[in-house]
């Protein structure tokens, strides 16, 4: 399903440049829960940045569903982005001027949903994060807790096949934090998704069935 | 797209309504200077050609003869029939003459129509009603001397003035009474002019109002089925081109082109509003894209394209503009309205005599508005809006703002289009026909603004960097911060001072101008008004419809003791090449002052003798400017009541009177070739012994018909 072939990343800090990945490759498939471990500074949110699209590699491929999308043009990779890729952040990112459905039905009718449809799925999904009543609430009225799930939903608005979660507990408190991590590892367990974390909590390492470590680059050899 | 629009964008704008409420008024206003001007312009226009048109009633043909008018010889050759009983040219069922005169009673303009009270009624239906209120026949009959008058119902209503009774007007003779015979009802002709309307005999407003042997204009009733454009043919082959024959629909187009200073001083000061209204949105917009940077960013990571991210700042900017519009619109038609009422009764004697009533304002002016605030709206919104499709999701989302676009590729836009306006102004400014022309002074004054705003970051990145540089030099760190922070976003510190800029300039110009030719006119003044008192009739302004007085008033003044010299003075306007030139005539002979004239171009001494012999006249460098072609020409070709008629050009001179041009004509030139003994005004010389304030107590005793200036 997501197949990333010795990816490389330099970035330039003035006239110095930095290699942030240096020939990363490996394999997720669909009800894999793959996690990405290493100190700060070692690539890791790299990966998850090129792999969303949201940034070009220096060199290497990375294959969705057999897709390049190394060689799409930005609006081909928005596209994609939209209907195959789910993004979970460590700071929600929400629309603040948006109540929790408007935040879930967005990409559905970005995406050309019928606006009834778009709602009776982003209700159902938020009635399956436990967010059944807290429907019409902007994000400010919402718990941490409560919008990291919003935002899970809105991951799964458009059913993708690969979820990218970005330190998702870092924000929140180890209650809540528990709470969405079981509901991630039930993404991939329950329904099938390829689910790609980026983390250094050994907490939310656990609930992984793989974990990759990332140093200076280089995956580091298990 | 309307979702994003409805769900993000409108939810912003409710969040900052400060700043959402200074960008729609910001657009309101540059709409509302625009609507107001316009309804000024289309009042001016529409309000002269309903006059001429309604005036014209049935006439589907108008003779006229510029200022000089017809002669009524035209009126005896167009209506005396052959041995067959048949009038000289095919298809004229009639010929009416017909004089206008804008007249003053109390604090009202009344235009005073003179029409052939025998024959008018072919032309104009008149409804009158008599004392005790029933329906006269035909009203024309009652004006069967030569002071009556019929005036319009509610003119004599709200002036309280009765049928049978006497009111006094001013007339080139003085103030002379007239009998109100009637009064007419307030519709079709006798409803023109805003209702301030009066008519009387032709023959006998001949006498009144110094239009001994010619009348204004000649209206012509065809013959039923035949052709307006074959008997305006045939009228004009038989008359020459010494009169113009037109529909009068025509009459009233050509003024727009008698108002040009007018018109561009207004238009510029709306298009600077309108400027200001852009740099309003133009930084509201970027800072908003600012203060959105995370939301664009979310926005672009849940699959918002670049072109709908684009098309998202763009929409609410139509939105601000929409709002601001409806406001522009509001308070532009309630500002137009007050400034019509304003401008007309100061322009109508200037331009075109016109009544303030009745502001034209109509669907096309909001359409235009409308369109103007929105276009200025996504002018001002496209940089900051396509800066903010350069967001990158992954800058926003993982590291926070991250904007920039390349400084060197935005200076280069910026040197592009500073260069573009430079070479648009330069060709608009230095290219004749252009230059002539009241598109082309427009489209080089909106090439100015351009250039100036293009400019502004081009030079303010080369004063910031060595600024900067000098900041090192002098180890002076705050300095070089602040520099090098406005240099971080050029385009937004550029765009805040641009704005500055401009109103500055404006400012400037307007001063620099004052004080430039502040002096120079002086000068001129000086020696132009060298009079100690000036008699002219109370009407403000000069013009063929208002009322001049005849020369012979100028032995009554003479007669007062202490009075050395009265010299003539006459000013009118004339249709020139399609502008509205102005003739002054001035028996300069006598207490001849050779300083009056600032020579530009000619020998000063061969002109000025030539010119007391009456070998020419002096044509002013206004008119030069207006008419290039006439800075190297030897003649100028003027129409007459003779035909048209050459005359050497002795030299080009400074002179303020007019800025469309003056021709200067010494005073027994002018009465022979013109054949118009009236006159503006006197200005009265005194002996060195008198005292001027008795000398205009006697004027003033003498005639309370005039206003008196001392100097």
């Amino acid at each position: 399903m997501l197949d990333v072939r010795d990816l490389k990343k330099t970035y330039h800090q003035g006239e110095v440049p930095v290699h942030a990945l240096r020939g990363v490759s490996f394999r997720l498939e669909p009800g894999e829960f793959l996690a990405v471990s290493g100190p700060s500074g070692s690539g890791k949110s790299t990966i998850l940045n090129l792999i969303g699209g949201l940034d070009d590699p220096t060199d290497g491929d990375i294959l969705i569903d057999g897709r390049s999308i190394v060689t799409l043009d930005d609006a081909e990779r928005t596209r994609m982005r939209r209907s195959r890729i789910g993004f979970i952040f460590q700071f929600f990112n929400l629309l603040p001027t948006m109540t929790a459905i408007e935040n879930v039905t967005l990409p559905l009718l970005l995406g050309g949903t019928a606006r009834k449809s778009a709602d009776q799925r982003a209700t159902e999904i938020l009635e399956r994060v436990g967010l059944g009543h807290r429907l019409h609430h902007r994000p400010t009225e919402l718990s941490g807790g409560e919008q990291q799930r919003v935002a899970i939903a809105r991951a799964l608005a458009f059913d993708p096949v690969l979820i990218l979660a970005d330190e998702p507990t870092g924000n929140l408190d180890t209650k809540s934090g528990t709470q969405v991590m079981e509901m991630i590892s039930a993404l991939a367990r329950d329904f099938g998704k390829a689910v790609l974390l980026v983390t250094h909590d050994p907490r939310s390492i656990s609930y992984a069935g793989r974990v990759i470590n990332i140093v200076d680059g280089l995956v580091e050899a298990a | 797209m309307l979702t994003l629009l409805r769900t993000v964008s409108l939810r912003r704008l409710r969040e900052h309504p400060f700043r959402t409420a200074l960008t729609v008024l910001g657009i309101g206003l540059g709409v509302a200077a625009f609507i107001s001007v316009q309804m000024i312009l289309d009042t001016m226009s529409d309000s002269y050609a309903s006059m001429v048109e309604t005036v014209a009633g049935k006439a589907q043909l108008q003779i006229t003869g510029g200022e000089a008018g017809v002669n009524e010889s035209v009126h005896t050759l167009l209506t005396t029939p052959d041995e067959n009983g048949r009038l000289p040219v095919d298809g004229v069922k009639a010929a009416l003459p017909t004089i206008q005169v804008i007249t003053r009673y109390g604090e009202d303009n009344l235009l005073l129509l003179a029409v052939d009270t025998l024959n008018d009624a072919t032309a104009r239906d008149y409804e009158m009603t008599g004392e005790d209120d029933v329906e006269i026949d035909d009203p024309l009959a009652f004006l069967n001397s030569q002071n009556s008058l019929l005036l319009n119902r509610e003119f004599a209503e709200r002036h309280g003035i009765a049928i049978g009774q006497t009111i006094d007007l001013l007339t080139s003779r003085g103030k002379k009474p007239f009998d109100v015979k009637g009064l007419l009802r307030s519709r079709g002709t006798a409803d023109t002019f805003g209702g301030n309307f009066a008519l009387m005999d032709v023959f006998a407003a001949q006498l009144y109002f110094g239009r001994q042997g010619t009348f204004d204009s000649i209206d012509i009733i065809l013959e039923d089925g035949a052709s307006a454009d074959a008997v305006a043919d045939a009228l004009a082959r038989r008359l020459g081109d010494q009169y113009e024959v037109a529909r009068p629909k025509q009459r009233s187009e050509s003024v727009e082109t008698m108002s040009r200073s007018f018109t561009l001083g207004l238009t510029v000061l709306s298009l600077v509003v309108l400027s200001m209204a852009g740099f309003i949105i133009l930084n509201a917009v970027t800072t908003t894209v600012y203060q959105r940077i995370r939301e664009i960013g979310i926005l672009r990571m849940v699959g918002v394209t670049r072109a709908r991210i684009w098309a998202l700042f763009i929409g609410e900017s139509i939105v601000l503009a929409l709002l601001g519009s409806a406001i522009g619109v509001a308070v532009g038609y309630a500002a137009g309205r007050a400034a019509v009422l304003y401008f007309i009764g100061q322009t109508s004697s200037v331009f075109v005599p016109t009544s303030g009533a009745d502001p034209t304002f109509h669907s096309a002016m909001v359409l235009r508005g409308t369109l103007l605030g929105i276009g200025v709206s996504i002018l001002g919104a496209a940089w900051p809006s396509f800066r903010a499709t350069r967001i990158t999701p992954l800058e926003v989302v993982r590291f926070g703002p991250g904007l920039s676009m390349g400084r060197g590729a935005a200076l280069r836009w910026w040197t592009g289009l500073a260069a573009v306006s430079a070479a648009a102004t330069l060709v608009c400014l230095s290219y004749p026909p252009l230059a002539n022309d009241l598109n082309g002074l427009r489209t080089a004054m909106l090439a100015i603004l351009v250039l100036s705003v293009a400019a502004t970051p081009v030079l303010m990145n080369i004063v910031l960097q060595n600024l900067s540089k000098i900041g090192a030099r002098l180890r002076t760190p705050l300095f070089r911060m602040s520099s090098e922070n406005v240099l971080r976003d050029l385009g937004r510190s550029s765009m805040t001072v641009a704005a500055f800029m401009v109103a500055l300039a404006v400012m400037f110009q307007i001063y620099i101008f004052m004080t430039s030719t502040k002096e120079e006119t002086k000068a001129w003044m000086n020696n132009a008004l060298r009079a100690d008192l000036v008699v002219t009739s109370s009407s403000a302004f000069v013009t063929r419809t208002s009322v001049p007085m005849e020369a012979s008033l100028s032995d009554t003044v003479s007669a007062i003791p202490g009075v050395d010299v009265v010299r003539h003075m006459r000013f009118r306007n004339v249709s020139y090449q399609g502008s509205r030139i102005s003739l002054l005539s001035i028996d300069f002979e006598k207490k001849f002052n050779p300083d009056r004239f600032l020579f530009i171009r000619g020998d000063r001494e061969s002109a000025l003798k030539a010119f007391l012999a009456n070998e020419g006249v002096f044509i002013s460098q206004a008119l030069v400017i207006h008419h290039p072609n006439l800075g190297d020409a030897a003649s100028i070709s003027l129409s007459t009541p003779s035909g048209k008629h050459s005359f050497r050009i002795l030299g080009v001179v400074r002179d303020y009177l007019s800025d469309e041009g003056v021709v200067t004509f010494n005073r027994p030139l002018y009465l022979e070739i013109y054949r118009d003994p009236l006159v503006d005004s006197f200005q009265v010389y005194l002996l060195p012994s008198a005292d001027s304030d008795d000398v205009r107590r006697e004027i003033d005793k003498g005639s309370a018909t005039r206003s008196t200036c001392s100097f």
